[in-house]
């Protein structure tokens, strides 16, 4: 089964994040980004190849973002940042995210 | 190259070893490289030192030879530094130093130069840190150089001025010609190689007009302006330190630190262990890392991980092998400028810097990811000139050394000091003060500073009206020594309409801040040291405040206020200072109730007092929402209701006895802990109060103590002028009546 890669990176400072996959809980941990080099926690999980949703909420803050992917054979690699602004963004790649 | 097992270093036996110097030219320990790189070779830059044997007390004397003995008591040696950084290689036509400051205090400056004449070289001061003593007066430097081909004849003189046309002569004797020293320290796990070298030429990707050259972390950083010299030998450091699973992890890292790096102390010095390892705990996908934010004493290490995609070229690249040493090359040196306080290229407006570097996330700079520019890798080291940036440059260089030094300052922790938008001849000077002689606060005091924002210029400003009052225009960040600054966050944000109106030339604009307290948390409250900075963003420009310096004492009402204390920093008693009352926070106002009974003569007691009387003299609209087990889904489907409530009798006894309390009473210890600008408004809203309640004589009156009050103060006149009017207008009210 394909594997989904969800990588915490920029941004998190002591922030509760909550994310689930297809509704499910997948992730539930305090962050805190390491700035030096610009990472704060992971998961993985294997699912299915085809649709899936990924929510990633900080209830805390209030803030709440989602994201439609398909899983085919090969690993998807999603990087969730929190701006400057305050926004939650994605970012998806097929190579793992290298650090620094 | 040959190395040993190195043995732990032995507590209790001295850590320090000689150090070999990498002097420009010489072979280093490797014997492999030739380093050819004095970054200032014959020129006017250099660090130029003054060391009085003693010091005058004086503030900022003038005119001091270099080969002075001053005198003037006991007091603390301070040596005086200009660093010139004019020439060589990346300049960057800036110059700082450190200067006495009063009797005991001393001040970092740094200014921004233009070449004026031949080794002449002059330019604005943007900005200073002072530690202790007053303010820092000059706004100007001119340097001039008298060059000499024997470097320790070589001197220069430098001429701060003020504003005001004043002026203090410094002259110096040339030093080095590097600005910090630095030792580092390169040791490496059971099974791995250190690489510290790169030859330029064995990758064809580069630029055209790149030197072939042998570059060694060495040289990198010497050309960045440090003296870099080699602690200790070079040696192995166990696997077994990693564990069972052979990955170390950033503790494991440090353990290894602590036992196997000759230079280990709990002290800021500027020295450095450089680690090579096969794999952190996170896997391949980390290439390397500044690990060292543990403990008291960050930045001190830095690990490069050699079995980390570092190490895997792209497939089909010319040179596989070069790419891969060019790679765990640039990541050691990567690692390293954490060290030194850098932050990755995107992140340099992050964090807690004292003035924000902009964002280079394009930027050709060790400080940079090279996969992460447009074009990726190849695009990235087709123009890379194995350098850091300009900012990075002169941060490294100019900032004041707590900020770079290892072990000094936190990660992370002031690792920006120039402000892009800063402009190098600024119209306007901000201050940040207290209205009191020393700025000592006692424990539970609200700590309330002063704004003023001068026209610096000879045209008059146009300026948003209220701007001093407008926190959402500001950053401001509150710093507790040995502890990571802190972003004030207000409790609320206005949306004002903008009127604008003209700051002449000279005059000045001044506002409150209450910092005491922000939004989640009391940024100043236990005993120690502080120190509070802004930046007020202007539409064209940022405008920074001096770094203010305070210290909270110790308690000294014993456990009951120590007990107290802890009701007292809580977010509910900070919003209800903040918001000068409230009708709804009973067990805040309970707090600042029990404040006022128990420490009646605190400082705090005053804040205290004014929030109390607020709260229990005037009228309040409350929303009131009936309980309920349903959830409403409005607060009308609720049955909610406003309800208007009115002090009676008693309460308007009892705040007109608070108010007289907290601003009349004993004025001047009020002036001193509301500030100037907060207690006239306090004076000047009780006035109103008595007025409201028909008591215009007493109303008047207030007005006339604080005359007095501020006259004695040194309150400007205009300022006397308006509450002498707003007594006549009391006054004229009772006669009407």
């Amino acid at each position: 089964m394909p594997l989904l890669y969800v990588a915490f990176r920029e941004g998190f400072d002591n922030d509760r994040v909550v994310a689930k996959v297809n509704g499910a809980d997948a992730f539930d941990q305090v962050l805190r980004t390491k700035t030096q080099i610009g990472f704060a926690g992971q998961f993985e999980l294997e699912k299915d190849p085809g649709a899936i949703r990924l929510d990633v909420e900080l209830p805390d803050r209030n803030q709440k973002k989602s994201i439609d992917l398909t899983l085919e054979q090969s690993p998807v690699f999603v990087g969730v940042n929190r701006n400057r602004d305050g926004n939650l963004a994605f970012q998806t790649s097929t190579e793992p995210f290298r650090y620094m | 190259m040959t190395t040993e097992v190195k043995p732990p270093i032995p507590r209790g036996k001295p850590r320090t070893e000689p150090g070999t110097v990498a002097e420009p030219g010489q072979i280093t320990q490797t014997g492999e490289i030739t380093i050819p790189h004095r970054p200032i070779a014959v020129g006017a830059s250099g660090l130029y030192v003054l060391q009085p044997l003693l010091n005058l007390p004086g503030p900022f004397a003038t005119d001091q030879g270099p080969d002075s003995m001053e005198s003037g008591g006991f007091l603390p040696a301070i040596r005086e530094e200009l660093r010139l950084d004019v020439d060589g290689r990346y300049p960057q036509m800036a110059a700082s130093g450190v200067l006495r400051n009063g009797i005991a205090g001393r001040a970092n400056w740094v200014a921004k130069l233009n070449s004026t004449a031949p080794n002449t070289f002059a330019g604005p001061i943007f900005h200073a840190w002072t530690t202790g003593g007053p303010s820092f007066p000059y706004n100007f430097v001119k340097i001039t150089v008298t060059t000499s081909l024997i470097p320790s004849t070589q001197r220069a003189t430098a001429i701060f001025s003020t504003p005001g046309g004043s002026q203090s002569i410094h002259r110096y004797r040339f030093s080095s010609p590097y600005f910090h020293p630095v030792e580092l320290e390169f040791d490496s796990a059971d099974g791995t190689t250190a690489i510290t070298t790169f030859n330029t030429g064995t990758h064809p990707n580069r630029p055209a007009t790149l030197p072939i050259e042998n570059l060694a972390i060495e040289t990198i950083y010497q050309r960045a302006g440090f003296n870099v010299t080699k602690s200790g030998g070079d040696g192995t450091v166990p696997i077994a330190g990693a564990g069972s699973n052979h990955r170390w992890s950033n503790m494991e890292m440090h353990d290894a630190m602590q036992t196997y790096w000759s230079k280990f102390a709990n002290i800021a010095q500027w020295s450095m262990w450089v680690f090579f390892a096969s794999l952190h705990e996170m896997g391949t996908s980390l290439g390397g890392i500044m690990f060292d934010d543990i403990g008291p004493n960050h930045r001190q290490g830095t690990a490069i991980f050699e079995d980390a995609f570092i190490s895997v070229a792209p497939p089909g690249d010319p040179q596989p092998a070069a790419w891969v040493q060019r790679m765990r090359f640039w990541t050691a040196c990567h690692e390293a400028g954490h060290g030194f306080n850098l932050a990755h290229s995107w992140q340099e407006s992050l964090g807690t810097p004292w003035i924000p570097l902009a964002d280079e996330p394009e930027g050709r700079t060790f400080m940079n990811y090279p996969y992460n520019v447009s074009g990726g890798t190849s695009a990235f080291f087709s123009n890379f000139e194995y350098r850091f940036s300009d900012q990075e440059l002169l941060f490294m260089r100019h900032a004041p050394e707590r900020f770079v030094e290892m072990g000094a300052a936190n990660w992370f922790d002031n690792h920006g000091f120039q402000q892009a938008r800063v402009s190098q001849e600024p119209d306007l000077r901000l201050q940040l003060r207290a209205n009191r002689d020393t700025p000592l606060f006692e424990f539970m005091e609200p700590v309330v500073l002063e704004l003023k924002l001068t026209n610096i210029s000879r045209e008059p400003q146009l300026l948003h009206e209220g701007l001093l009052g407008d926190l959402d225009s500001m950053t401001i960040i509150v710093k507790k020594d040995n502890q990571p600054a802190r972003t004030y966050r207000p409790y609320a944000h206005y949306c004002r309409r903008e009127t604008n109106t003209v700051l002449d030339a000279g005059k000045s604009f001044y506002d409150s801040l209450f910092i005491g307290a922000g939004r989640g948390q009391w940024h100043i409250s236990e005993p120690g040291y502080y120190t509070v900075q802004l930046a007020l963003h202007l539409p064209a420009q940022d405008v920074v405040s001096n770094p203010f310096r305070l210290r909270v004492a110790p308690p000294r009402g014993g456990y009951e206020q120590e007990y107290l204390a802890q009701d007292f920093f809580s977010d509910g008693v900070g919003r209800v200072l903040n918001f000068d009352g409230s009708s709804v926070l009973k067990q805040d106002i309970d707090t600042l109730q029990e404040v006022a009974d128990r420490l009646p003569d605190s400082r705090a007691a005053v804040h205290a007092r004014i929030a109390l009387a607020n709260s229990a003299g005037s009228a309040s609209l409350q929303l009131s929402i009936p309980e309920s087990h349903h959830r409403p889904t409005s607060a009308a489907a609720a049955g909610a209701k406003f309800v208007s409530t009115k002090p009676d009798v008693k309460d308007v006894k009892q705040a007109r006895h608070l108010w007289e309390s907290a601003i009349v009473t004993k004025q001047n210890l009020s002036a001193e802990t509301l500030g100037h600008v907060d207690l006239k408004y306090y004076a000047d809203a009780y006035s109103a109060w008595l007025a409201g309640q028909g008591d215009s004589h007493d109303a008047a009156n207030v007005q006339e103590h604080l005359h007095k009050t501020l006259s004695a103060r040194g309150v400007l006149p205009q300022v006397l002028e308006s509450i002498a009017a707003r007594k006549r207008e009391y006054e004229s009210k009772r006669a009407r009546t």
